[in-house]
């Protein structure tokens, strides 16, 4: 079962990059690169459900590498969504590389699918954990679109764009994408740190308890969003910065994630 | 039967010529009509754009066909013959395919990769097919015409990037746009070219035009063809604000838009990004707007070096297009010439079985005292024979059907087996008598060149 579905993601990767890579401009949408990319996708992720689902609802406990799986899950369904709203293969250029190298990653700890060590437990943490899995795949698909917004944006600038001009999808499509996942990603972020300290007020008696070196990053990861909201909503940050700080932000994200676990 | 074009277009004949030759589209079934009258034409076709006026048909006598494709040019265009002569090409059955199969992938237009052509080809088809003009011969070919082209279309990127100044100019408003619906394009001046940029853009979905033009009197006449609105050239910096697009041509010897004026507007427009496209020379944006972020100025010579660079991927798509068109024809001779063959076959299996009847049942009648098992003797030994005699040739005819590239032997298995010319229309470049269809690109005029008249029997 893991190998199949570590294989439809692998021909849905080469797909992506194919699609992204070669040498003719503005891929026709619909061809047989497209069809391969897309259904394989779809049937791993499918397969990859199924698994999950009997993973969560099965007697014992989770390793981190379930957690790490729905991660993966959770980046490919945003960009599935983010294709059928689009049609831009393009946009998968990097989420369906990342959902294959994490999943992939994921099915190679021991006991992932079946019982195992349980260090997440209870209702709140199950949740808080949740989230965060949400929170941290919108933040990727963030870092991922901004990265593109960037260099799509060089291309445009350079006034003698190459082959990437006609690779990328186009600025207003990026950064609409930026605006949207912003949202969902800070909602998400957000909506774990308050179960977080909730989980925290009821083991330690305190809602912040735990060591300050491992939730500080976590806030100030949330205020540097929230801020990008802010200033997306009452001033004009549209485009370019909003994308370089997306970009940066991310690297905060990474940073309070490891530290974290 | 043989299938044939003939016509004029660009390469070989002047605007000026080719006009005369052109045919109204709306009447087009009656020109149909007319040159249905030309008994010796089985299936007739009219294609008609600027580019290129062609007759496709398809006769029993290929020179008869063609003689009535002139007559009927004459009649009904005025043209002269000694022009027809000077201007018409014509080109049989293979090289009619790939004729038709260029066309068609819009490898043969004069902006090789435009994307009208496949239209055109398909609205002159329809409109022969529905009047009964186009059978059989013709269906085959054209439905085979339009699945090149898909083929061309989705195997290569030929005609996906842009070839002009002002497509080149819609593309990268597309890019940073994406959709242009709802954009608004402001025109610095009343020039010829920033007006076609503007058409362009317009026909990708940008809806609100402005005009801002020294003289206010041309800028009002140009916003009314747009449905847009003349604005005051004086006061530039507030409709600045307004505009995704800014396309500048004017005549100043200065700059008319500056880093302060392009800088408040960003402003006003909450740093939505604007795309100046300055085709003014001397230029009328100034450079230094490119500090700003959400700023995309790009000048007449980026323009055109985008438009280089596409040019040169189009030739590498191209070559390639050319080469599946060839695969295409090949495949189409392979089959039909298989079909031919099958047919063949069929024609002398039957020929065969008459005879043998006949002369099985003289002999039967001569002994009617035989038995049914007897009966059946001779019956079993007289297919055996005709199967023996039958095999060796026909073993030997699939294979050399095999290794020509033409239909020579098919054609003298017929007449040694007396079944020619069985219903030959069938197939679409299954001529039987076309051993000599390999006679290259006909040039114009000379249809000597493309087969002897069909001298069968």
């Amino acid at each position: 079962m893991v190998a199949v579905l570590v294989g439809l993601y692998l021909v849905s990767t080469i797909a992506h990059l194919y699609n992204l890579l070669r040498e003719r401009a503005s891929a026709p949408q619909g061809g047989k690169v497209a069809l391969t990319g897309i259904a394989s996708l779809i049937g791993g992720f499918l397969l990859h459900t199924a698994m999950l689902g009997a993973a969560f609802a099965g007697e014992g406990g989770r390793g981190w590498g379930v957690w790490l799986s729905a991660l993966a899950w959770v980046i490919l369904l945003l960009y599935l969504i983010v294709y059928f709203r689009y049609r831009d293969m393009s946009l998968g250029g990097f989420a369906v590389p990342a959902g294959f190298v994490l999943g992939g990653y994921a099915s190679s700890f021991p006991g992932v699918w079946g019982a195992g060590s349980s260090e997440v437990q209870g209702y709140l943490l199950t949740g808080h954990a949740v989230l965060a899995v949400l929170s941290g795949a919108s933040f990727f698909l963030l870092f991922g679109f901004a990265l593109m917004y960037i260099v799509q944006s060089r291309e445009l600038k350079s006034r003698r764009p190459s082959a990437w001009l006609h690779r990328l999808p186009s600025l207003d499509v990026l950064d609409d994408l930026n605006h949207k996942i912003l949202y969902f990603g800070f909602a998400f972020l957000t909506a774990s740190l308050l179960i977080g300290s909730m989980w925290a007020k009821s083991k330690h008696g305190a809602y912040w308890s735990l060591d300050p070196m491992k939730t500080w990053p976590l806030v100030f990861v949330w205020g540097a969003y929230g801020w990008l909201l802010v200033c997306r909503l009452t001033r004009s940050w549209k485009g370019n910065r909003s994308a370089l700080f997306s970009a940066v932000a991310f690297v905060a994200v990474v940073f309070a994630f490891a530290v974290h676990l | 039967m043989a299938i044939f074009v003939a016509g004029v277009s660009h390469h070989n004949t002047p605007i000026e010529v080719r006009e005369r030759f052109y045919f109204p589209e709306n009447a087009m079934g009656e020109w149909l009509d007319q040159l249905s009258r030309f008994r010796s034409l089985s299936e007739r076709v009219i294609l008609s754009t600027c580019n290129r006026v062609e007759l496709y048909g398809c006769a029993d006598v290929f020179d008869e066909g063609v003689e009535a494709m002139r007559e009927f040019l004459m009649e009904s265009r005025g043209i002269s013959r000694h022009e027809l002569n000077d201007h018409l090409y014509v080109q049989r059955d293979e090289d009619a395919m790939r004729h038709l199969f260029r066309v068609t992938s819009s490898l043969d237009a004069m902006v090789v990769g435009e994307p009208q052509i496949l239209g055109q080809v398909k609205e002159a088809y329809r409109v022969a097919h529905e009047a009964g003009h186009a059978g059989k011969s013709l269906a085959a070919l054209f439905s085979r015409a339009f699945r090149v082209a898909k083929k061309v279309r989705d195997q290569t990127a030929l005609g996906e990037k842009a070839v002009s100044i002002s497509s080149v100019a819609a593309d990268l408003a597309g890019k940073i746009f994406g959709s242009l619906e709802g954009k608004t394009v402001l025109l610095l001046g009343a020039g010829e070219m920033a007006e076609l940029a503007a058409r362009h853009l317009v026909g990708r979905g940008a809806n609100t035009v402005l005009v801002a033009n020294r003289t206010h009197s041309r800028a009002e006449a140009l916003a009314e063809e747009f449905g847009g609105r003349a604005v005051d050239y004086g006061n530039l910096a507030a409709e600045m604000a307004r505009a995704d697009i800014v396309i500048a041509s004017t005549g100043a010897p200065h700059t008319v838009v500056g880093p302060k004026m392009v800088a408040a507007a960003l402003d006003a427009r909450r740093d939505a990004p604007i795309f100046l496209i300055d085709i003014a020379v001397p230029r009328d944006v100034d450079p230094a707007v490119d500090s700003l972020e959400n700023v995309y100025r790009y000048d007449i010579d980026d323009l055109q070096s985008v438009m280089a660079s596409n040019l040169q991927g189009r030739e590498e798509e191209a070559r390639q297009a050319l080469s599946i068109v060839e695969k295409e024809v090949k495949t189409y001779l392979r089959r039909s010439q298989a079909e031919d063959l099958s047919r063949t076959f069929s024609a002398i299996r039957m020929e065969a079985e008459a005879s043998r009847r006949g002369e099985v049942e003289k002999t039967l009648a001569r002994f009617p005292g035989l038995g049914g098992k007897e009966r059946e003797a001779v019956e079993a030994m007289s297919r055996a024979i005709v199967n023996k005699l039958l095999h060796q040739p026909f073993d030997a005819l699939r294979r050399m059907a095999e290794e020509e590239a033409d239909d020579e032997s098919i054609t003298i298995a017929q007449r040694l087996f007396g079944v020619e010319d069985t219903s030959a229309g069938d197939t679409g470049a299954g001529d039987t008598d076309a051993g000599d269809t390999d006679t290259g690109d006909a040039g114009a005029g000379d249809t000597d060149a493309a087969g002897p008249p069909k001298g069968s029997g």
